[in-house]
């Protein structure tokens, strides 16, 4: 079931709302169990098929769990051992289903370069968030090893792990955010304040991603499917088609985890922010502290950290830093493609590092270079995003060549493209989009406006007015935004 | 606390409204398969749809066959993507290919040379065009000296056209405006009394309902004293006496291929205006160079409910295998009976 979807937002929310509260007005444990239940629906609804893998998972992983936490009687290298195979058994499940059919691929290159025959591809359908549950569940393990697990019933770790506003795209969660929040009576009685909140949150989310990121989304695909059956794109048409999957991406997906936060908030569970205005950053290393936060987090404790982040000196600094933008590539998905924009990231990021090591110094940004820095950071985010979203590096060659003005560089736009709609209309949204990624703040901050505007304290009139209008307008952008469905409208993220 | 309970209040209600709005639109029929001017112009179909069972088209007719093995080539538009007024020819038993105008390129003085280029051993051609885009593609036609692209086969459908009307089912798949415009456009059309252009967002078609004489004894659908047409039947441009001839001239540059021209009527000149393109259905007639369907839609239409779908710009089913049967008879007169045309079946 997608958020984008009546069925979500008019049924299913709205009756595990309204059953969750119900329940934990009388038992907080079976309102957990409840949610958990929900959870397995929504994720069912998606594919049947894929839900006993996931149960499988997290069953396994809750007993590995248990036996890999410090206990009387258990050594530590049996616990390292038992770590290790832990790890073993989750990256080989996400190698099996995610990568199998890459590395054949791979092998069978080799194969066919050699004259031998190459073997057959396993075909093995993804299950949808694999890559996001099987990694909550390893931090789960690492932290259990290292003894920071305190929790350990069963029915808080399965809705830690299934809880349905995170589950298929994230963010990423980490139990020692959630668990408390479980644990916690409050978390099951009704608070206003946090439902009006979330509903708000939810519904700016929705409106990213309905009214700008499907928008951008349409030219976007336009421009890349095009190049990939042929077309070839010209110099303006090549950059506007970046500039719209630029957008579309951070509206998807920022929008996806402004309507998780919202949804979560809703049932009084707060969620790690996911996204602070990327596009703002005027360095790599910012953009990097403000985009897709808890992968960020997570790739950075569990494996740049584990590698040995900054501690082994500089050379090796560097290469941790590449090599776990590297894998971060790869986890997004099984293709070169992704790998190649990972290893761009990383040389990013290792420029930076060395800019601030022995140019900067420590010495603050001025005004000027302050704009330049945010000009070269979206320059290079764009740059990448190319070959993140092309089908293959041949399609990501053919609109770098267009970017560069290799294929002519006339001032009309998209006449080698059929569009898909009015071109007026696409740049009206482009312009929202750039206007909303660069001057307004992240959706979070409607915490200052809703229920309540408390700048506003000492003027209850005023604040009774901005009560009304923050209402208002949200339900009337959720009217806008619902409005949108039954048409295109993927989401980018539910494919990593 | 109130702060937020005023919000939620407020909120609540706007959500009550859009569930309404839900409602409507999930119990708003979605369109049949075959239904653009319902879809398009969002007409409600409960009252547009057709309630003909049509005929039964056997599957085993619904196919193509190679350019090089068919007897005779069909090079027509939507009218000839369902496969079904060519299912009666196959059915005939001659071997039929198909193709689309769209993927063949504009027809050019070599039309006849780049058949046979391309493999096709057949001696005729049936050249079907609705009489809205002929214009367009006369014009195309005049200014093309060579045909550049390859042929490109139409493929069958593999299933039969002929469908039932679909039963009750929930609308999720629609835009949440889409029953609230639905009511209200179906209901201008029921309350107008001359013609309704109806107004919607899209970009492109554009439809009008108008007062059919005797729309009842011609479709069957509920609302049947109205239909729905298309506003570019009238504003395209009409053919001309010129185009008639144009078409002997280019059958003649196809010898020896024999070409014969199926140009379908546009259904707002069956319905609302029998004398639209007149010059040119009488020079055709006067040239022979194709059946005269504009007469026979004008003498079936009272015989035949639904010879145009009520809600759609196409033949129903059984227009479809009415006009079949024409052609069978225009097919047979050309090249003989499929036993007796000198190729094994």
């Amino acid at each position: 079931m997608l958020f984008n979807s009546y069925a979500f937002i008019f049924v299913f929310f709205p009756l595990v709302l309204l059953g969750f509260f119900l329940i934990g007005k009388r038992n907080a444990r079976i309102a957990a169990g409840f949610l958990a239940l929900a959870s397995l629906v929504f994720y069912g609804w998606w594919s049947v098929k894929a839900l006993p893998l996931l149960i499988g998972s997290i069953c396994i992983n809750y007993w590995f769990g248990l036996q890999l936490t410090p206990a009387p009687g258990r050594s530590d290298k049996h616990r390292k051992r038992l770590l290790i195979v832990a790890l073993t058994v989750n990256l080989g499940v996400l190698a099996v289903f995610k990568y199998a059919d890459f590395f054949v691929g791979n092998i069978n290159t080799g194969l066919v370069a050699a004259g031998m025959t190459p073997w057959p591809l396993l075909h093995v359908a993804l299950p949808i968030g694999i890559s996001f549950y099987t990694f909550t569940q390893i931090a789960f393990l690492v932290d259990c090893w290292q003894g920071k697990v305190h929790e350990r019933r069963f029915i808080p770790y399965v809705l830690f792990v299934t809880y349905f506003p995170h589950l298929v795209a994230g963010p990423v969660l980490h139990h020692a955010q959630m668990m408390p929040q479980f644990a916690n009576p409050s978390t099951y009685r009704v608070d206003p304040n946090k439902l009006a909140l979330g509903l708000a949150i939810f519904t700016f989310g929705l409106a990213k991603k309905l009214l700008i990121a499907d928008r951008m989304g349409q030219y976007a695909d336009m421009v890349f499917n095009g190049v990939q059956a042929g077309t070839v794109p010209m110099m303006v048409s090549s950059w506007l088609g970046v500039l719209a999957y630029t957008l579309q991406i951070y509206f998807d997906f920022s929008g996806y985890s402004d309507m998780a936060v919202g949804l979560s908030l809703c049932m009084g569970v707060q969620l790690p922010l996911n996204f602070r205005s990327p596009y703002k950053s005027t360095n790599i290393i910012e953009f990097w502290r403000r985009w897709h936060i808890s992968l960020s987090t997570f790739l950075r404790d569990y494996l740049y950290v584990p590698l040995g982040g900054n501690r082994k000196g500089e050379a090796r600094r560097y290469l941790n830093l590449f090599l776990t933008m590297l894998l971060g590539g790869l986890w997004h998905g099984a293709a070169w493609t992704f790998v190649i924009w990972g290893a761009l990231h990383g040389a990013y990021l290792m420029v930076n590092h060395l800019w601030n090591a022995k140019v900067r110094r420590g010495r603050p940004a001025g005004k000027l270079s302050a704009v330049l820095g945010w000009a070269l950071t979206f320059l290079c985010v764009m740059i990448a995003w190319v070959v993140f979203r092309a089908d293959s590096v041949e399609t990501a060659m053919h609109l770098y060549r267009g970017m560069l003005g290799l294929n002519g560089a006339p001032l009309a736009t998209f006449t080698e493209f059929v569009i898909p709609y009015r071109k007026p209309e696409f740049f009206q949204t482009l312009l929202l989009g750039v206007f909303v990624a660069l001057a307004l703040p992240p959706t979070i901050t409607l915490e200052r406006w809703v229920p309540l505007v408390p700048a506003l304290a000492g003027r209850p009139r005023l604040a009774s007015t901005m009560t009304i209008a923050t209402a208002l307008g949200t339900v009337v952008l959720l009217g806008l935004s619902v409005s949108r469905l039954g048409t295109y409208s993927p989401f980018l993220y539910f494919q990593f | 606390m109130k702060a937020a309970r005023v919000w939620l209040g407020i909120f609540t209600a706007g959500f009550c409204a859009l569930v309404a709005l839900l409602i409507v639109t999930l119990l708003t029929p979605p369109p049949y398969p075959y239904g653009a001017l319902t879809r398009i112009g969002r007409v409600s179909e409960h009252q547009f749809g057709w309630r003909l069972d049509p005929p039964p088209i056997p599957v085993e007719n619904v196919r193509s066959t190679p350019l090089g093995q068919a007897d005779v080539l069909v090079i027509g538009d939507s009218f000839s993507m369902y496969y079904a007024w060519q299912s009666v020819l196959v059915g005939a038993g001659y071997r039929v290919a198909s193709a689309h105008w769209d993927k063949i390129g504009p027809l050019c003085d070599d039309f006849g040379v780049w058949l046979q280029r391309e493999g096709f051993k057949g001696q005729l051609v049936l050249i079907e065009s609705i009489e809205r885009l002929l214009p367009e593609r006369l014009d195309e036609a005049r200014a093309c000296r060579a045909m550049h692209r390859r042929f490109e086969p139409m493929l069958a459908p593999g299933t039969s056209p002929s469908e039932a009307a679909p039963g009750f089912a929930l609308n999720w798949n629609a835009p949440l405006l889409t029953g609230l415009y639905t009511w209200r456009n179906t209901r201008e059309i029921r309350d107008t009394k001359a013609e309704f252009v109806v107004d919607h967002p899209q970009h492109g078609d554009m439809i009008f309902a108008a007062p059919v004489p005797e729309g009842c004894t011609q479709f069957s659908h509920r609302m049947c004293d109205k239909g729905l047409f298309l506003t570019n039947d009238r504003s395209n441009a009409v053919l001309k006496a010129e185009d008639a001839e144009f078409l002997e001239h280019f059958n003649a540059l196809a010898a020896p291929l024999k070409v014969v021209w199926m140009v379908i009527p546009n259904k707002t000149t069956v319905y609302l205006e029998p004398q639209h393109a007149q010059a040119f259905v009488k020079r055709m007639s006067e040239l022979n160079v194709g059946p005269d369907l504009f007469a026979m839609a004008q003498a079936t239409r009272r015989k035949m409910i639904d010879l145009y779908w009520p809600n759609d710009t196409h033949w129903s089913m059984q227009g479809q295998l009415y006009f079949g049967q024409r052609m069978l008879e225009v097919v047979q007169a050309a090249v003989g009976k499929p036993e007796t045309n000198g190729r094994p079946q």
